[in-house]
């Protein structure tokens, strides 16, 4: 079995700021090819592993979770040696000053959000938040240092660093989605050909954050038959709404949605109250914010289900998981991989 | 055309919940087509062989799903919050009766201390009268989709108000098409999606399926006929309206200029639209797969997504009778 604390806490350290899913591709082929037969790219850079069932005829299922992160980029070096930014994804500027970042340039850099001390800020200045433009990252260097080591365009992540919450919880970046991914490779791990009912594509997919552009692309050339998405989910906070959130440490979330597939959505909350695994509902109307929403319309249409792990702090360097959620979620979709959805 | 819209408009199908709907169109077809089939996503597909050696596919959409609400909470009062399903007017919808898919009954009520101005969904409930949780919960579930009770009422001359006539009316058309057509030169796919109202879904699918030479959607358009309307010279009564365009489509001019030119010769009553804002089918179905040569009929339409929507059927059985005279010549 899968050490899930270990696997996810390497796959947060690896750097893959949407379009830049490439950066850490050698250390992310040696933590998951070992579980799989065979491993594909493609034009979009989607990172596929593919297992085989014992019957080539089997159903072939796609298992989508996305691996790229929100990030940023390089957009000028300044004279006095501070880098702007611009934003790569949903980034939230009310976390940014102070925050602790990398940039990946030719070296790996250390650098921080240049923030003003209270002491020095004008009490009637505007109380507004700055705009991703208006962020500096100060790292040190002179700018004729910085230049020859970083360009326009570099990416620059949070810092990576993973720490953990009382009652099983990692707390890092990056978590969405490789809270999923850990939970997908664990499933898939100790299945034999025998025991699995598909042919299964997992597609780490990339540049989800952007606009589902892995998720789309793979979906048209796997060709599914079924395909199940499993994203993280908003968790309930002190100061979040009850209706839209779903609560950390109690299971997996299943999306009840006009977009995913009734009968295959149905199916697995079947499978999960068999297996007496610990699930919860979540109703997302019309869409479902994940790459469910473009993979069910890929060509012919796709049945397509969206499996979620509660995640606290969406989008910041402080994201923090269950754990025993990403266990649970694994252990529903491993029931899943070896059942057959009803005719 | 109006006993077929009566049948249509008592099945509920809220976008992804179309199954009832497509179920019921299926038996009303079954004997007017060579084969019929329900695809990945719910549409509804029926199939008319053509004459031609090599026929031209031709695939005319209406969707079957209509706006609705989704049951997102269960108050301990028993009382019901919702997310909505497509583009719901809550000052027109306030204390209205609902019902659920099961047959379940309530009314849909605003909070009392919310301005009509400020209404949205998180502002309303549903009350099924059910005392408690317990009681609510034992006759709705999460998940479960609801929608303003249907009704029809006639009004002056072949004119009728009610819900949902969007799209049921385009149901019907197609409908009424599918038993008059005879035969004609080129295959034709009656296509019944699912989930237009949430951003056109079935009729992408359903069309990468068919891959369709020439393809056209029936929907309802707005008018530019009632007080504080933005100016449209569309008029309910005035005829077919021939979509030129609307803000997802510009529909192919080759198309349109048949459709014109066959309308004068037919002598049956045309009006020309252009839409500022909403879209139909139609876009998705010109660029599915390899492409398609587009286009639309509608139904001029009062009130659109209220409980009193207002057409007439004489501008419905036009838009048949084009289409007929259309087919019968062959679009090629």
């Amino acid at each position: 079995m899968i050490n899930i604390k270990e696997m996810l806490s390497s796959l947060s350290s690896l750097m893959s700021v949407s379009g830049f899913e490439r950066y850490d591709k050698d250390r992310l082929l040696s933590l998951i090819s070992p579980y799989f037969d065979a491993y594909r790219e493609d034009a979009v850079g989607n990172f596929i592993f593919i297992k085989k069932a014992n019957n080539e005829d089997a159903p072939l299922m796609l298992i989508d979770t996305h691996y790229d992160e929100i990030g940023m980029l390089v957009t000028d070096i300044k004279d006095n040696g501070f880098l702007s930014v611009t934003n790569v994804g949903g980034l939230d500027t009310r976390i940014m000053p102070a925050a602790e970042v990398t940039i990946y340039g030719k070296e790996m850099l250390f650098g921080v959000v240049d923030s003003t001390p209270p002491h020095l800020k004008d009490p009637k200045a505007s109380k507004k938040l700055p705009k991703v433009s208006e962020l500096l990252i100060d790292t040190g260097y002179t700018k004729e240092t910085l230049s020859k080591i970083v360009s326009i365009g570099t990416p620059v992540s949070f810092y990576p660093r993973i720490s953990e919450l009382e009652g099983g919880y990692l707390v890092g970046k990056g978590l969405d989605n490789k809270a999923c991914v850990a939970a997908a490779v664990s499933a898939i791990a100790p299945l034999n050909a025998d025991s699995l009912r598909y042919n299964i594509c997992l597609n780490l997919s990339t540049r989800e954050e952007i606009g589902l552009v892995g998720g789309k692309v793979g979906a048209y050339h796997i060709d599914p038959d079924y395909a199940i998405v499993l994203d993280v989910n908003l968790a309930a906070a002190p100061d979040a709404p009850k209706h839209r959130t779903v609560k950390p440490g109690a299971g997996p979330s299943v999306s009840l949605s006009a977009v995913t597939d009734r009968a295959l959505t149905h199916h697995i909350i079947d499978r999960a109250k068999r297996a007496e695994i610990p699930y919860q509902t979540v109703v997302e109307t019309v869409s479902t914010g994940t790459n469910a929403d473009v993979i069910a319309l890929s060509r012919c249409g796709v049945p397509t289900a969206v499996v979620s792990v509660p995640l606290k702090g969406m989008h910041t360097y402080t994201e923090a998981v269950s754990l025993d959620d990403i266990e649970k979620t694994a252990r529903l979709l491993r029931e899943i991989l070896t059942s057959e959805v009803p005719k | 055309m109006l006993n077929t819209l009566k049948k249509l408009i008592k099945i509920s199908g809220v976008s992804g919940r179309e199954h009832n709907l497509a179920e019921f169109i299926k038996t009303l077809l079954a004997d007017y087509c060579d084969r019929i089939e329900r695809d990945t996503l719910g549409n509804l597909i029926a199939f008319k062989r053509g004459t031609a050696e090599k026929p031209k596919k031709v695939m005319l959409a209406a969707h079957m799903d209509e706006i609705g609400f989704m049951t997102t909470f269960i108050e301990d009062s028993g009382l019901i919050r919702f997310g909505t399903i497509g583009g719901i007017n809550f000052n027109a919808a306030a204390y209205s009766e609902v019902v659920f898919e099961q047959g379940i009954k309530g009314v849909l009520i605003p909070d009392k201390s919310v301005a009509p101005a400020d209404y949205k969904a998180t502002k309303f409930y549903v009350d099924i009268g059910a005392r408690n949780k317990k009681e609510a919960e034992r006759r709705v579930k999460i998940g479960d989709c609801f929608s303003l009770s249907p009704s029809l009422i006639r009004l002056c001359g072949e004119r009728i108000a009610g819900r949902p006539f969007d799209d049921r009316i385009g149901c019907a058309i197609l409908i009424d098409i599918a038993k008059k057509l005879k035969s004609c030169p080129d295959d034709v796919y009656f296509v019944f999606t699912v989930q237009e109202e949430v951003g056109c879904r079935g009729s992408k699918t359903a069309a990468f399926t068919i891959a369709p030479d020439y393809a056209i959607a029936y929907d309802v358009t707005s008018t530019g006929d009632m007080p504080g309307a933005d100016p449209m010279a569309i008029k309910v009564g005035e005829g077919a309206a021939i979509k030129i365009k609307d803000a997802s489509v510009i529909c192919d001019n080759r198309l349109v200029s048949l459709m014109q030119k066959t309308a004068k010769e037919n002598k049956i009553p045309f009006q020309n639209e252009i839409l500022t804002a909403g879209g139909t089918d139609t876009s998705s179905m010109q660029v599915a797969g390899n492409g398609a040569v587009a286009g639309a009929l509608s139904v001029p339409t009062r009130y659109i997504h209220s409980g009193v929507e207002l057409l007439d059927i004489k501008d419905a059985k036009a838009c048949s009778a084009l289409t007929l005279a259309l087919l019968a010549n062959g679009l090629d």
